[in-house]
C-alpha cells in the first residue's frame, strides 16, 4: 500500500501561544515526523498534548512559530501565491471532530458538501453540482433525498459522514481525521473507520489520524506517534509499538486502556501513572513526563531527551534508550 | 439474597415540542448487595434517564409513566420530594460525567464535602466535620488533604475533580452509588485511576455501585453483572462473564465485534448498519429490528420476551426462541 | 405465554430489512423558518402579542382615516368632552379628537422607535463585526470606544443633543442611536467571536472558501436570530425613551403628537379627565408590553439549540 514516498515533511515545528504576560503555551514544540504517502499516520495523546494542534497547524489554520511543514516539498507555511495556496488546500483536507458543530446550522446539505466545489469551480453548471453531491452522499452511503435536508436532522454518524463527503469533494490527496470518532457511539464508530479504511483503498488516500483511543489508532493505523504535552514521545510502526513500547508513558498508556475482556482485564497487571498532566504553560527545560516517570533520573529533569532510532524504524524520546552503537 | 434495590416495569416518557419520547420502555432489573452493576447503552438507549428515574432526578418535562422503584423494600416512586432528598445523597448518591458542572465553582472543595456531611449527620460540631471532609479527601486518594480542603475546584485538574466528587458522594457512606459515565471525560491514564479508586472504595465502605457507561473496556474493569439496553429497553442481562463469553443478543454481539482488539491483529471491524430508532415513534417489534442481520418477520411485529438462558442470563431475541432455531435463521450474514 | 401462542411460525423466517430505509429520516422537512414558526406557534402568548401588535400597527396607520378629525383639528366648542360616539376617545383642551390624536402618536412613536432600532441594526451589525472579524489591535481600539459610549450617561447626551438641534421626530431618533447601537454591537460581536471558531467555520476554511462567502454565508446567517431579537427589545425601550424625552418637555412640538406628548397633556388634567391620560397609556403599555414578550417567543423559537 505504501511506496517509501514521503508526502509530509514535519520538521522541528514549534507553535506556540502567548497567555497572558510572559507566559507561553508550547502546544507544539519541535516535533519532527514524516507521512509516506497512502499510508495511515496515527496521532495518539491525551487531551492538552497538542496533538490537535499540530493537525491544525499542518493544514494552516494556525501560524508556525518555528520549523517547517513540507506538502510534496512545498513549505506550507512560506508565502504562497494565491494558485499554490489554492492548489495546497484542494490536495490536503480535514474532518472534524464535534459533528454537531462542525456543520452549519443554516445551511442544506446539499451547499454544505458543494462548498469545496464552489470554492475551487470544479462544477461548471449547477447540474453538474448537483450530481456531484449526489455521488458523494453515495459515496458515504447517504442518499439522494438527504441533499435538501439540514444538518440537525441527522444522528451524529451521518452527520459525521456528510463532513467526510464534504472533505472528499475536492479530491484531496491527504485527509487529516481530527478525532472523527471520538464524539460518536461504539457501534457508529466501526462503520466511520470502515468507511475511512474504504475510501482509502478506492482513492489512495493518506490519513493523519488523531485520537485518543488507542485501540482505534492501532487498528486503522500504519505508523503511530505518541504525543506528550508538545513533544513526540515514541514513534514506530503500529504493530511495534503495541508489542514493544519503549517509552515510560507509552507503556503507561496501553496498560491504561481498559480491554473488552473480563478474565484479561481483571488479571492483568498494570502501571497505574501517579498524578495527572501538569500545565502546559512555561514548561521548564526538561523531559516533560518525568513529574510521573516510575523511571525518571536527575537527567530527566535537567534535559530534554533527543529522539533517536532505537530499533530501526522505532524512535523514541527517553533518556533511558539509546540509539543501538552508541 | 438480598435485593438491595429493585426496578420493575419502569417505563420514563419525556414530553417534548414534537412529541412524547418513550425512553424508558418497561426496564426491570435489581441490584444486590454489594455488587456493581454496569448499565450499557449508546446514547439516547435510555440509560441515564432510567438511573435518574430511579433517583427522582428526571427533568421536568420527564415522568414515570409506569413501574416501581424499591430500596430495600420502600417504595421511592411513592415519596415526596422532601423525603426523596434525604434518600439522595444519603442512602443513594450520584456522580456525573463532567465533574466541573457538579462542583459549586465559588466554595472550596472542603466546604462542600461538609455540607453533605451536615446535612445528614447534623449532630456533629464544626471541628468534627471538617475533621471528617479531611478523612474523606484522603479517603479518596488526593495529595496533601489539608490543603486541598481550602482549595476551590478550578484550582484542581480534572482527575483530582472527579475525586472530590467521589468524596462527595460517599461522604454518607450511601447503600448505592450511581455513577453516570464517570470516566468518559478523562483521560485513559486518569480513568485507570478512577476506576480503582472506585473499586477500591467499594470494598472499603461496602457499597453497591451502578455504573452507566459505553466504554465495554470500562465494563469489563469494574463490573459483576451488565444490562444492555438499546432502544429504551433492556435486550440482555447476566454476569459479566455470560455476557463477553457467553453473548446472546445480536446487539451485544455487535457492540463487542465493533471494538478493534488490542492484542488480535487487523481483523475487518464489524459494524452494526443504520442508526438507533426514534423513540417519538418506537418500532412495534424488536427495536433492534431494522439493524439486525438477523431479522426475522417476527422480530417486526412483535415485541421479543425474555428467554431465561440460565440462573444469571437472560436475553430479549426472538432467535433464542424454540421455534427459530429449525430455521437456522442464523445463516446468511449479509451485514457489510 | 399466552402471546407466544398467538404468534404464528411462518413468521420465523428472515426477513428482508430495506438497507436504504436504515439511513430514512422520518421527521418532515422543515427549513429553519418553519422550525421557527411552528415553536413560535405553540406559545400562547407570544401569538397573542403578534396578534395584537399587528392590530395596533394596523390602527396606527389606517386609525385616522376612519375619523372625521385630523389630529391637528381644534374645536373650542368641543374642549375636554368624554368618550363619545362622535369622539371615541373624548377630545382634549383643544377639542381636537383623542382617536386621531392617540393613532397619530401611535404611528410617530413606531417610527421613531423602528428607525432607531435600524438605524441600531446598521451601526451595531457593523461596528460588532469589524471588530469581531479584525481582532487585535482595532478589535481593542473599538472595544475602548464602545466603553466610553457606555461611561456617559445616556440622558446627558440626548439633551445635549436636543438643545443643539431642533426639536421634531429625526432629532429624536438620532439622540436615541447615538449610544442605542452600543448593546447590539456588543452581542453581534460575541456571537460572531463564537463562530468563528467553530469548527464549520473552520471546516469553511481548510476547503479554500474565500473571507467574502465566509462572512454572507457562515457568519451573517448564524447571527440573525440574535440580531432579530436585540432589534425586538431595541424597539419598546426606544418607545419608551421617546415618550420620557416628550413628558419632561424636551420631545417632540405641538401640534404634533407621539405618545408621550399625549400621556403628558392628560397627565396634567389626570384628576378631571382621567380618560386623556388612560388611553395613550394602555396604548403605550400594550406596545412595550407585546414587543417584550414577542421578543422572548422569538428567542426561544429561534434558539438552534432547542432544535431536535
Amino acid at each position: 500500500m505504501t511506496d517509501n514516498k514521503v508526502i509530509l515533511q514535519v520538521k522541528n515545528l514549534k507553535r506556540y501561544f502567548n497567555v497572558g504576560k510572559n507566559q507561553t503555551l508550547k502546544a507544539v514544540d519541535n516535533v519532527s515526523f514524516e507521512v509516506y504517502k497512502g499510508e495511515t499516520f496515527g496521532l495518539v495523546g491525551e487531551s492538552g498534548c497538542g496533538k490537535s494542534t499540530l493537525g491544525r497547524t499542518i493544514i494552516r489554520l494556525y501560524g508556525a512559530t518555528g520549523g517547517e511543514v513540507r506538502f510534496d516539498g512545498v513549505n506550507v507555511h512560506k508565502k504562497l501565491s494565491g494558485a499554490q495556496s489554492h492548489e495546497l488546500s484542494r490536495r490536503m483536507q480535514m474532518i472534524f471532530q464535534d459533528p454537531y458543530a462542525s456543520l452549519n446550522p443554516r445551511m442544506k446539505v446539499m451547499d454544505i458538501v458543494a462548498e469545496g466545489i464552489d470554492a475551487h469551480g470544479l462544477a461548471k453548471s449547477a447540474q453538474e453540482r448537483a450530481q456531484m453531491v449526489v455521488d458523494l452522499l453515495e459515496v458515504v452511503g447517504l442518499q439522494e433525498e438527504h441533499a435538501n435536508r439540514f444538518p440537525h436532522e441527522f444522528s451524529g454518524g451521518q452527520r459525521q459522514r456528510i463532513g467526510i463527503a464534504r472533505a472528499l469533494s475536492v479530491n484531496p490527496d491527504f485527509i487529516i481525521a481530527d478525532e472523527p470518532i471520538s464524539a460518536l457511539d461504539v457501534s457508529i464508530q466501526a462503520q466511520v473507520i470502515n468507511l475511512l479504511k474504504k475510501l482509502q483503498e478506492q482513492r489512495q488516500l493518506t490519513y493523519l489520524f488523531i485520537a485518543h483511543d488507542l485501540s482505534m489508532v492501532k487498528h486503522i493505523s500504519d505508523r503511530v506517534g505518541v504525543m506528550y504535552l508538545g513533544s513526540m514521545a515514541e514513534l514506530a510502526s503500529s504493530r511495534e509499538l503495541f508489542e514493544n513500547p519503549l517509552h515510560p508513558y507509552t507503556q503507561a498508556l496501553l496498560s491504561a486502556i481498559p480491554l473488552p475482556d473480563p478474565d484479561l482485564e481483571q488479571s492483568r497487571s498494570r502501571v497505574v501513572l501517579e498524578g495527572s498532566i501538569p500545565s502546559p504553560i512555561n514548561l521548564p527545560e526538561c523531559c516533560h513526563f518525568c513529574s510521573r516517570c516510575p523511571k525518571a533520573t536527575e537527567l530527566c529533569k535537567k534535559q530534554a531527551p533527543e529522539m533517536v532510532e532505537a530499533e530501526p524504524g522505532h524512535w523514541v524520546a527517553c533518556h533511558l534508550i539509546q540509539a543501538p552503537g552508541k | 439474597m438480598s435485593k438491595l434495590l429493585e426496578v420493575e416495569n419502569l417505563n420514563v416518557h419525556i414530553h417534548t415540542q414534537h412529541g412524547i419520547v418513550q425512553a424508558v420502555r418497561g426496564v426491570s432489573f435489581s441490584l444486590e448487595k454489594g455488587e456493581t452493576l454496569a448499565i450499557v447503552g449508546e446514547s439516547g438507549s435510555g440509560k441515564s434517564i432510567t438511573v435518574k428515574g430511579v433517583m427522582g432526578l428526571l427533568p421536568t418535562n420527564g415522568k414515570i409513566a409506569e413501574g416501581s422503584v424499591h430500596l430495600e423494600g420502600r417504595d421511592l416512586a411513592a415519596l415526596s420530594e422532601h423525603e426523596m432528598q434525604k434518600i439522595r445523597g444519603c442512602d443513594i448518591s450520584m456522580i456525573f460525567q463532567d465533574p466541573m458542572t457538579s462542583l459549586n465553582p465559588t466554595m472550596t472543595v472542603g466546604k462542600q464535602i461538609m455540607e453533605v456531611l451536615h446535612e445528614h449527620r447534623s449532630d456533629l460540631t464544626k471541628e468534627q466535620l471538617k475533621e471528617k471532609a479531611i478523612e474523606q479527601i484522603r479517603l479518596v486518594g488526593l495529595s496533601n488533604p489539608e490543603t486541598r480542603f481550602s482549595q476551590y475546584p478550578h484550582q484542581l485538574s480534572g482527575g483530582m475533580r472527579q475525586r472530590v466528587v467521589i468524596a462527595i458522594a460517599l461522604a454518607c457512606s450511601p447503600k448505592v452509588l450511581i455513577a453516570d459515565e464517570p470516566t468518559t471525560a478523562l483521560d485513559v491514564t486518569i480513568q485507570a485511576q478512577i476506576l480503582d479508586l472506585m473499586k477500591d472504595l467499594q470494598g472499603k465502605i461496602d457499597t453497591s455501585i451502578i455504573i452507566i457507561t459505553h466504554n465495554l473496556g470500562v465494563v469489563a474493569n469494574i463490573a459483576n453483572r451488565v444490562a444492555v439496553m438499546y432502544g429504551g429497553k433492556l435486550v440482555e442481562t447476566g454476569s459479566v462473564r455470560d455476557l463477553f463469553y457467553r453473548t446472546a443478543h445480536p446487539y451485544t454481539k455487535g457492540l463487542l465485534a465493533s471494538i478493534p482488539k488490542l492484542h488480535e491483529d487487523d481483523q475487518q471491524l464489524f459494524s452494526i448498519p443504520g442508526t438507533p430508532p426514534d423513540l417519538m415513534d418506537p418500532p412495534k417489534g424488536c427495536p433492534f429490528a431494522a439493524r439486525c442481520p438477523h431479522t426475522m418477520k417476527v422480530c417486526q411485529e412483535f415485541m421479543p420476551e425474555y428467554t431465561q438462558l440460565s440462573d444469571t442470563h437472560r436475553a430479549a431475541c426472538w432467535l433464542l426462541d424454540s421455534r427459530a432455531q429449525q430455521d437456522d435463521a442464523k445463516d446468511g450474514e449479509d451485514h457489510d | 405465554m399466552a402471546q407466544k401462542m398467538e404468534i404464528p411460525q411462518k413468521l420465523f423466517v428472515k426477513a428482508v430489512v430495506d438497507k436504504d430505509e436504515r439511513e430514512h429520516i422520518a421527521r418532515p422537512n422543515l427549513t429553519a423558518f418553519q422550525d421557527g414558526w411552528l415553536r413560535l406557534r405553540k406559545n400562547k402568548a407570544a401569538v397573542v402579542s403578534l396578534a395584537i401588535l399587528v392590530v395596533i400597527i394596523l390602527l396606527a396607520i389606517f386609525g385616522p382615516i376612519f375619523s372625521k378629525y385630523t389630529f391637528y383639528d381644534t374645536d373650542y366648542a368641543h374642549t375636554y368632552n368624554g368618550p363619545s360616539a362622535a369622539h371615541l376617545f373624548g377630545t382634549d383642551q383643544f377639542g381636537r379628537d383623542q382617536w386621531a390624536r392617540i393613532w397619530q402618536g401611535t404611528r410617530i412613536s413606531l417610527l421613531i422607535a423602528v428607525a432607531a432600532a435600524f438605524i441600531d441594526l446598521f451601526i451595531g451589525v457593523t461596528f460588532g463585526a469589524v471588530s469581531a472579524l479584525f481582532g487585535g489591535r482595532v478589535d481593542a481600539v473599538m472595544q475602548r470606544i464602545i466603553e466610553i459610549l457606555v461611561g456617559i450617561p445616556q440622558l446627558i447626551i440626548v439633551i445635549l443633543l436636543m438643545m443643539v438641534m431642533p426639536a421634531g421626530i429625526w432629532t429624536i431618533v438620532v439622540a436615541l442611536s447615538i449610544t442605542g447601537w452600543v448593546n447590539m454591537a456588543r452581542l453581534v460581536r460575541a456571537q460572531i467571536l463564537k463562530l468563528k471558531n467553530q469548527e464549520f467555520v473552520l471546516a469553511a476554511r481548510v476547503l479554500g472558501t474565500g473571507n467574502r462567502e465566509i462572512i454572507l454565508k457562515h457568519l451573517i446567517p448564524n447571527t440573525v436570530g440574535v440580531i432579530v431579537i436585540n432589534a425586538m427589545f431595541t424597539i419598546p425601550s426606544a418607545i419608551f425613551t421617546e415618550a420620557f424625552l416628550s413628558f419632561i418637555g424636551i420631545g417632540l412640538a405641538e401640534p404634533q403628537a407621539s405618545l408621550g406628548v399625549l400621556i403628558n397633556n392628560g397627565y396634567q388634567v389626570l384628576q378631571n379627565f382621567p380618560f386623556l391620560l388612560i388611553f395613550p397609556a394602555v396604548v403605550i403599555v400594550l406596545i412595550m408590553v407585546c414587543f417584550s414578550i414577542l421578543g422572548d417567543g422569538l428567542r426561544d423559537a429561534l434558539d438552534p439549540r432547542m432544535r431536535q
